[in-house]
Parts: C-alpha cells; sequence; structure tokens
C-alpha cells in the first residue's frame, strides 16, 4: 500500500509524523475531518451551537469508557419519542419507526434532546452547551419527520421488485451505505464526520447522484428537466432556500423536491401547492414557457384552485374533480414539444409533454402510460364522475362523456380517435383532407399557440380553451374571424360558395346564425343518433332553434338524404321549415 | 474533579524521595507536586502513612513476580472479561485484555470496591464471571487487548499513532496505557498520554 511505503521511509517520529500529513494530502488533512466541522461542538467549534469548556470533539457521541453499550461507542441516549413518519400514497416501502444510526442522528437532530446530555457523565452534569438543543433551523428535523425523506425501511430486492422506479439495492454504490438488511438509514446519505461537500453529503450531489443512486424515475434521462441548462441563480425558485447549484439540470431533484423539511410532504415536494412546484420556474423566470400568465386566462385548467386533491395513484373515474400540473404532465419525463401540426392519419401520438402520463382509453379503461393525447384529456373529461354535467350549449341532445362523442362508429365526429371517411367535407384546407386525424390540442389550445407562445390547453382568451376565435351567439356577423377557429381547417371560400351544404351562405352569412346553431364540434354518440338523424355533426342548438308544428306535432328534425341533401322541420329566426328539402 | 483540587507543578519526582518529604499532616496542595502519582488519585495511601504508600497500591517491593510490573494485590485472571469491539475490526471473543491492563481491571472493573469507585466516573471495562450483569449489557468501553488495526480504513497507520512517542502499544496492541499514563506523569485530566483538546488524542488513531 501507498500509506505503509510512505511510513517505512521515515525514521525520526517527530519528522515522520508532519511528512506523512503532508504525504497523505488532502485525504487525510483538516477538510474531511470532524474537527473543525459543524459538528465539531468543542468549545472551539466553528458554529453558535458549541459547548462552553468542553474541549473534546468526540465525546459528544462517543466515549471510551461508561458509554451506552450500542456500537460504536456510542455516548448518547436515545430518544425514546415516536415520531411522526413519511406517508404516501406513491410509496412501495414498508416505513417504520427510525431505528438504529437513525435515531442516533436523532438523539441531536429531533431538536428534542439536550446536546450537552452525555451517558458519560452524569445526568445532572450535563457538558454545558450555549444551546441546550439544536436550535430551529435547517438541521432541526423536529419530532414530525413525515417532511423527511423516510428512514427505516428495507430497501431491498422485495421493494425493488414492488417499485418499478427504484433502482436494484444490490447494485446501489457502496459509497451509500445501506443497514445490515437493508435498511435505509441517515447515514445511508451523510457521513457524520465528514462534512468536505457540504450538509455531511457522501457523494457529490450534483445532477442528484445521491437520489438517483436509488431513484430510477422513467423517462427522468431523455425528459428535458435532466438536461435543461436554464440558470436558476438570482431567480426565486424557492425565497427559503437558495439551491446549491446553478442550473436546473445540476440541481436536479432538489429544483422541486426537498430531502429534509419539505413544505409538500408527500412526495417531499419544495412547495405546498403543487402547482406552486412548476409555475414558480414556468412563470418567465427560469423555464422559457411562461405557463403562470396562461392558466390566468379567462379560459384556463385553472390549477389554483384546487388543492391536495390530485393523487397519482387516482382512478380517473372515481377521482375528485381537480386539475394540476401533473395531470397532464409527468415532470420527470417531459420533454420539450416538437412534434408539428402536419396532417395525420392516426391517432395524434402522446405529445413529448405529456411522456409517462396515464390516461383513459376509448374504451374508458385506465391506462398506465398515455399513447394518445386524447386519453389524457379523457380522464377528466370522459368518464369521470366528477365532469360537469352541463355543457356550453344547450343541444337537441346531450352528451357530457367526451370519449363517446368522439367513437369511430358513431354517426359523425370529428377525427380524433380515429379517421372518418365522409366524402360530405369537401371543404377542408391543406393538408387536411378525408381521412386525416387531428388532436384535442388542434382546437383547444392556446390562443398564442402559434404565435411563439407556450403551445397546449393551459388557457386561453378563447372559451371554451379554444385557439382561435369561435363565436357561438346568435346574429354573429360573419367574418374570417367570427368563426376563426373552424376556419383553421375549413375552406371559408368554399363554405360560403355553398360548395357542401348548398344553404351555407344564406344561414352564415345572410342571416347571421353561427356555424354552431347546426353543428356539434365533437360528434353525436351512436346510442344517441344515427346516421340519418345526426350526420354531418347536425344536432341543434335549441337556444336558437325552435320546434315547428307539423305532421305528427311539434318537433326538431333533420334528416339525411344523401350527400348535400336533406330536409329539416324547425322553426329559427322566426322562420318556419315542416320537411324542408334541400339538394344540390 | 478531584484532579483540579492538586497543585499545579511540572517534577516527577522519585517516589521514595517524595514518600520521606511529606509531612504527615500535610495534604495534596504542595506547590510542585501536581504531577506524578503523589498526591493523584491513584494515590491511596492515607495521611498517617502508617498503612500504605502511593506505590504499594500497585507495587510491592521485594516480592518476586512473573512480569515486569510488580503483582498487585488484586489482579483478576484473564478468563474473566469479554472485549468487544467493531465486529468488522475485531472477531469478537478473540482478544483478551493483556498483562498491563490486568492491572488496572485489578481496581477499574466495575466491581470492586463499587462504592469508591464506582461511581458514574468509574471505569467498567468488563464483566466479570459470575457479577450480575445488567439488563441489555453490551460492551461499554474502548477495547482493549486488540492488535492496532493499522492499514485499515478509518484507521492512521502504525507509525503515525507512534509518532509522537506518546502512545504505548504493548505488543502492538491497544491496552489501557495507550491512552493513559497511570502515575500521573502528564498531569492531565484523566491521566491521559497527551491532551485531548479538540479531541486529538483521539484522532491519534482514528481518521475522523
Amino acid at each position: 500500500m501507498l500509506t505503509s511505503l510512505i511510513v517505512s521511509q521515515f525514521t525520526s517520529p517527530a519528522i515522520g509524523q508532519r511528512r506523512l500529513r503532508e504525504a497523505l494530502g488532502p485525504s487525510d488533512g483538516a477538510q474531511q475531518s470532524i474537527v473543525g466541522s459543524a459538528h465539531d461542538l468543542s468549545v472551539s467549534g466553528p458554529g453558535s451551537t458549541h459547548a462552553l469548556y468542553e474541549q473534546q470533539v468526540c465525546i459528544f457521541c462517543h466515549a471510551p469508557h461508561n458509554t451506552t453499550g450500542q456500537r460504536p461507542l456510542w455516548n448518547r441516549h436515545l430518544p425514546p419519542s415516536h415520531y411522526r413518519i413519511y406517508e404516501s400514497s406513491t410509496t412501495d416501502a414498508r416505513i417504520d419507526q427510525p431505528s438504529g444510526e437513525s435515531k442516533m442522528c436523532l438523539s441531536c437532530h429531533d431538536g428534542a434532546l439536550a446536546l450537552g446530555l452525555v451517558a458519560s457523565r452524569p445526568p445532572n452534569d450535563p457538558i454545558e452547551m450555549s444551546q441546550r438543543t439544536i436550535p430551529p433551523g435547517p438541521a432541526d428535523l423536529t419530532q414530525d419527520l413525515s417532511d423527511d425523506h423516510p428512514i427505516g425501511f428495507r430497501f431491498d430486492r422485495a421493494l425493488f421488485a414492488r417499485d418499478p422506479q427504484l433502482r436494484n439495492p444490490d447494485l446501489v454504490s457502496v459509497e451509500l451505505p445501506l443497514g445490515r438488511h437493508g435498511e435505509m438509514h441517515c447515514t445511508t446519505c451523510h457521513d457524520p464526520h465528514n462534512n468536505s461537500r457540504g450538509n455531511f453529503l457522501r457523494m457529490p450531489d450534483v445532477r442528484s447522484a445521491i437520489c438517483l443512486s436509488c431513484h430510477d424515475l422513467h423517462g427522468w434521462t431523455t425528459g428535458s428537466h435532466s438536461r435543461s441548462p436554464a440558470r436558476v441563480t438570482g431567480r426565486s425558485v424557492d425565497a427559503g432556500e437558495r439551491l446549491p447549484y446553478q442550473t436546473v439540470a445540476d440541481n436536479a431533484c432538489t429544483s422541486c423536491h426537498k430531502v429534509h423539511s419539505a413544505d409538500g410532504p408527500e412526495r417531499l415536494l419544495r412547495h405546498r401547492l403543487d402547482e406552486q412546484n412548476c409555475l414558480n420556474c414556468h412563470n418567465g423566470s427560469v423555464a422559457d414557457t411562461n405557463i403562470a400568465s396562461e392558466v390566468n386566462k379567462p379560459s384556463a385548467h385553472r390549477v389554483e384552485l384546487f388543492h391536495r386533491r390530485h393523487d397519482p395513484n387516482e382512478d380517473p373515474r372515481t377521482m375528485r374533480r381537480h386539475v394540476e400540473c401533473a395531470d397532464c404532465h409527468n415532470p420527470h419525463a417531459a420533454s420539450p414539444n416538437l412534434i408539428g401540426d402536419s396532417a395525420r392519419t392516426a391517432p395524434l401520438t402522446i405529445n413529448p409533454t405529456m411522456r409517462f402520463v396515464s390516461g383513459l382509453n376509448r374504451t374508458g379503461q385506465p391506462v398506465d402510460r398515455a399513447r394518445a393525447e386524447y386519453e389524457v384529456c379523457f380522464k377528466c373529461h370522459a368518464d369521470a364522475i366528477a365532469q360537469s354535467r352541463r355543457n356550453a350549449i344547450a343541444r337537441q341532445i346531450t352528451q357530457t362523456n367526451t370519449r363517446l362523442e368522439f367513437q369511430t362508429r358513431n354517426p359523425s365526429f370529428h377525427p380524433v380517435v380515429g379517421p372518418r371517411n365522409n366524402p360530405d367535407v369537401v371543404s377542408l384546407l391543406p393538408p387536411y383532407r378525408v381521412g386525416s386525424v387531428i388532436g384535442c390540442t388542434d382546437c383547444h389550445n392556446s390562443d398564442l399557440a402559434d404565435s411563439g407562445g407556450p403551445a397546449g390547453p393551459h388557457g386561453s382568451i378563447y372559451a371554451p380553451l379554444l385557439i382561435d376565435n369561435y363565436s357561438t351567439r346568435d346574429f354573429t356577423a360573419e367574418s374570417p374571424r367570427a368563426y376563426a377557429l373552424c376556419y383553421r381547417c375549413h375552406d371559408r371560400q368554399s363554405i360560403l360558395a355553398d360548395e357542401s351544404f348548398p344553404l351555407h351562405r344564406r344561414h352564415i352569412v345572410d342571416s347571421r346564425t353561427p356555424c354552431s346553431a347546426c353543428h356539434d364540434a365533437h360528434g353525436i354518440s351512436r346510442t344517441q343518433g344515427n346516421s340519418t338523424n345526426h350526420s354531418n355533426l347536425i344536432n341543434f342548438d335549441r337556444s336558437i332553434v325552435q320546434p315547428a308544428s307539423g305532421g305528427l306535432g311539434s318537433r326538431i328534425v333533420f334528416q339525411d338524404l344523401g350527400p348535400n341533401r336533406g330536409n329539416c322541420t324547425l322553426t329559427c329566426h322566426n322562420v318556419t321549415h315542416v320537411g324542408f328539402e334541400y339538394g344540390r | 474533579m478531584k484532579m483540579t483540587l492538586v497543585a499545579l507543578g511540572v517534577a516527577l519526582m522519585s517516589l521514595l524521595a517524595i514518600a520521606a518529604d511529606k509531612p504527615a499532616s500535610e495534604t495534596y496542595t504542595l506547590p510542585g507536586y501536581a504531577k506524578g502519582v503523589v498526591g493523584s488519585a491513584h494515590d491511596l495511601s492515607d495521611a498517617s502513612w502508617r498503612f500504605s504508600n502511593a506505590c504499594n497500591t500497585c507495587h510491592i517491593p521485594h516480592v518476586q513476580s512473573a512480569r515486569p510490573t510488580s503483582q498487585p494485590t488484586t489482579q483478576p485472571a484473564i478468563e474473566m472479561y469479554r472485549v468487544g469491539g467493531q465486529r468488522r475490526v475485531f472477531t469478537p471473543g478473540r482478544f483478551m485484555p493483556g498483562p498491563t491492563s490486568l492491572v488496572c481491571l485489578g481496581c477499574h472493573d466495575g466491581t470492586v470496591a463499587t462504592s469508591t469507585i464506582g461511581s458514574s466516573h468509574a471505569l467498567l471495562a468488563g464483566v466479570r464471571e459470575g457479577f450480575d450483569v445488567p439488563d441489555g449489557f453490551a460492551w461499554r468501553d474502548h477495547p482493549i487487548g486488540v492488535p492496532y488495526p493499522s492499514g485499515r480504513r478509518g484507521y492512521r497507520p502504525l507509525a503515525f499513532v507512534q509518532a509522537n512517542g506518546k502512545i504505548r502499544l504493548p505488543e502492538g496492541r491497544i491496552e489501557c496505557i495507550s491512552c493513559h499514563e497511570p502515575h500521573n506523569a502528564t498531569g492531565l485530566p484523566d491521566m491521559l498520554v497527551m491532551s485531548n483538546r479538540r479531541s486529538a488524542l483521539c484522532l491519534s488513531c482514528h481518521v475522523k
């Protein structure tokens, strides 16, 4: 060994000791010693908490004689108290009260036991200290450990088998020692004798190397948060704590999580309010995308309205009504949106910003990982018991389950879940054509999505969270702007030239009737309509269209008689059609 | 503490000379005698000098002993002790206190004259067979009789430990006299061989 080689060269003991110290270099230097560190509580210790007279350093934890009998010559009485322990709906660990080494640390760090009370001295003669107990602050974990990373659970193969987002404990770095039975202790991450890396950490924590030694998060390495060079210095990511590194990528987990004394105890979130963990950076300060201004728009997913409602384990069919950032995004895996808006013939694949997010598929079954964008939307806007039972427009037939509106066997629907082959649609602008597939976000998106703003249905000035203006009010004067949403795909010239329904111009321009008076944009479920009475998304707005008397009583009837042919029985704008037939 | 009662001084005197000079009426406050066994906690002689002197607490003149150190009056047998230690460093039960430590344990094993020595400051270096073992008893003292684990992770090289010439490792083993100087030659608290200010004594061996 190098050490023994060095030693053999020193014959004079006095010189030998000095040379040896130099030869061993920084690895044996003061930097790594407990002497002079925050754990040096002797009278010459550096902190504000130290002994008044005691000169020894080790004595606060270890003594040569009359110890408690616990290894390693442990000199402190272990706290008898029961701690409030970490709880989470997503943990697979069986967390118990702290034990072993952890209790040794807690004998000071729970802030309850006197620092100077050691086993080697009589209880009535403790070491006199400048502070009786550990003062309030980051080192005082308190007896409530529910906001601290759990300890006292076994990180073994069984846990690894239960939790797919953990690493194999057999492969965890030897730098991070687990207990004899694989228990996680304070000492797994901390070396109480060595503060050379700060916080007595056993490894450098840049890019959360310590956390990621055990945690293997789906999509983390390819997600953008693990690679973001965005600088956090000088920005208020957390007013209460300066983050240790300069970029989001280097801070990694600690950008959003706190290992100790987290404001959001469950899942150790940095901020108490779920959305605050995201919006603190996504408000124009650190992140490029300013979502904070989006979710405050008139029509928005108002994440600030809900607190402690979202749970990653929730069943989308039975959960309580809420929306949080994490409902649509997995911040571990989220990546920048690179998918263009070209025409598609298959359902819109999941947006990179929504990778590794759960969903509800077209048959109404929850899926752990949504494959198509609509599956994420369906979590709340389909079978959820908590979703709104009232539509913005009262129609002939009412359907609040969006999933049923888009089924591909419906008499008519916009092609979100799958393509539709309807030759009646002759007005499509390229690249759209019959057989194309669109996504929810082709219509429901930020009003700034086209002009470089943060894309996605966070918020819009157009209700209901639409990418562009869509007037539904009766007697709206036709203009490119009035129905800008529809004209994104449907050629205004073609429609107004009556190339499809031959009376479009008469209705829209001359009579100032909105598109929504006759058309129900999502679709008509096959249980409620058929291809005769509800083709072409016909589902009349009852605030505009009234029944007409004639034939078999008062009714509203549309009858499809083939391509661009049909008849209507209704009253609208004080004009009554009874079996009024049109055709090209 | 008892040590603080002793007057300050520097000279280590010949034991016989001190004994001859010491007036019967004197207490241990003479200047110049703070170091040395006379007047120390190890000086069990009484003031009258009729029954004892400071040396024959441990040493008896003119009695041949098998060991370099004269036979103490109450030297226990090796087999009476269990030596603990960290499993990864020492094999439990394999090592026993060495002969020099047995001299100390003759008084300091927590079974002898506990009314005098058995305060909370007293040493309980081991458990003697046949005595009551406290519930949940475990090793409460630094291991002795074990070879110094030079070269092991967390321990300094042997040359480093012995460099200042103060820490003694008889036959390469850690004994009581590695840390303590029973004749109070240093005059330090707890009769340590060197000052433990900033735990310098502990850190002479332990890399912490």
